[in-house]
């Protein structure tokens, strides 16, 4: 009789899904150390697994963030000038990201550091303009900008 | 009723409508501070998604990242303007063309893998 033992896996999933929710930062932190060990254990640069750039994948040009994952492992590995070489944008907005995040964490909503809810919409277009820009600037392979586009 | 929940006070956290007496958020359960209590407080409380929507330009997909931080400098302009109806819409489009980014990174991840174990069983 299959019918009788038929596992319901939709009922299965459902309450997995529930059981990652209810534990939403948990489920965070699990998944958060779960990528920083598949990054310091694996190079993008050496294995097929890490996704490619869809951008690049699609255009054949470099975007703000292409290199930021080759980044990552180097700075998890503590090579701060390789990380830099790869993304330098990525690590220079890594200290903000990392205090507005744990200020976040430890202090509550009122009391964030780098608060982007006080920033003024200039310095948020300033930004945007700077992420722009940096994304141009690396495809010109002249000398100069060369420096700026993903290199070991 | 509605004119009792069109007059009420927005989380300090998540945004959502609360009860103008509500100390405690019952959509995401963060404390009310006692700042950002008034209609017209100077304390920017409409959340604007611009650290995600960093984070989604950097590493899940360019062109919706730059769409929801166009949004994210719309949401303190319009605050700091004292257009409240106005920042809110933008807050919600800027959460909306984050989640867009995220998902359609996270899609083309699942696809890319997807393809390589099935590249990696037919090579054997």
């Amino acid at each position: 009789m299959s019918h009788v033992t038929k596992i319901h896996f939709s009922a299965i999933w459902r309450s997995v899904c529930k059981c990652l929710l209810a534990r939403r930062s948990l489920t965070l932190i699990g998944v958060c150390l779960v990528a920083v060990g598949l990054l310091v254990f694996y190079s993008p640069a050496d294995s097929r697994w890490f996704p490619p750039c869809p951008f690049r994948a699609l255009t054949g040009v470099y975007c703000p963030g292409c290199g930021s994952t080759r980044a990552l492992r180097h700075l998890l590995h503590g090579r701060f000038v390789a990380a830099f070489g790869y993304n330098m944008m990525m690590v220079a907005s890594v200290p903000f990201l990392l205090v507005n995040l744990v200020s976040r964490l430890f202090f509550g909503p009122t009391r964030i550091l780098f608060d982007e809810k006080k920033l003024s919409p200039v310095a948020i277009f300033g930004i945007w303009f700077l992420i722009l820009l940096y994304g141009v600037l690396r495809n010109i392979p002249t000398y100069p900008f060369g420096f700026l586009a993903p290199h070991g | 009723m509605t004119e009792e929940i069109s007059t009420g006070k927005f989380c300090t956290e998540c945004g959502k409508q609360i009860h103008l007496k509500a100390e405690i958020c019952p959509h995401c359960g963060v404390r009310q501070s006692l700042l950002g209590a008034g209609a017209g407080s100077s304390v920017n409380t409409i959340p604007n998604y611009l650290v995600q929507a960093i984070l989604v330009t950097l590493f899940c997909c360019l062109p919706f990242g730059i769409v929801s931080i166009v949004y994210a400098a719309q949401v303190n302009g319009k605050e700091q303007a004292g257009d409240l109806t106005g920042a809110r819409q933008a807050s919600r489009l800027a959460k909306k063309w984050v989640w867009v980014g995220f998902l359609s990174g996270f899609v083309f991840m699942l696809l890319y893998l997807g393809i390589m174990v099935f590249a990696a069983v037919l090579g054997g």
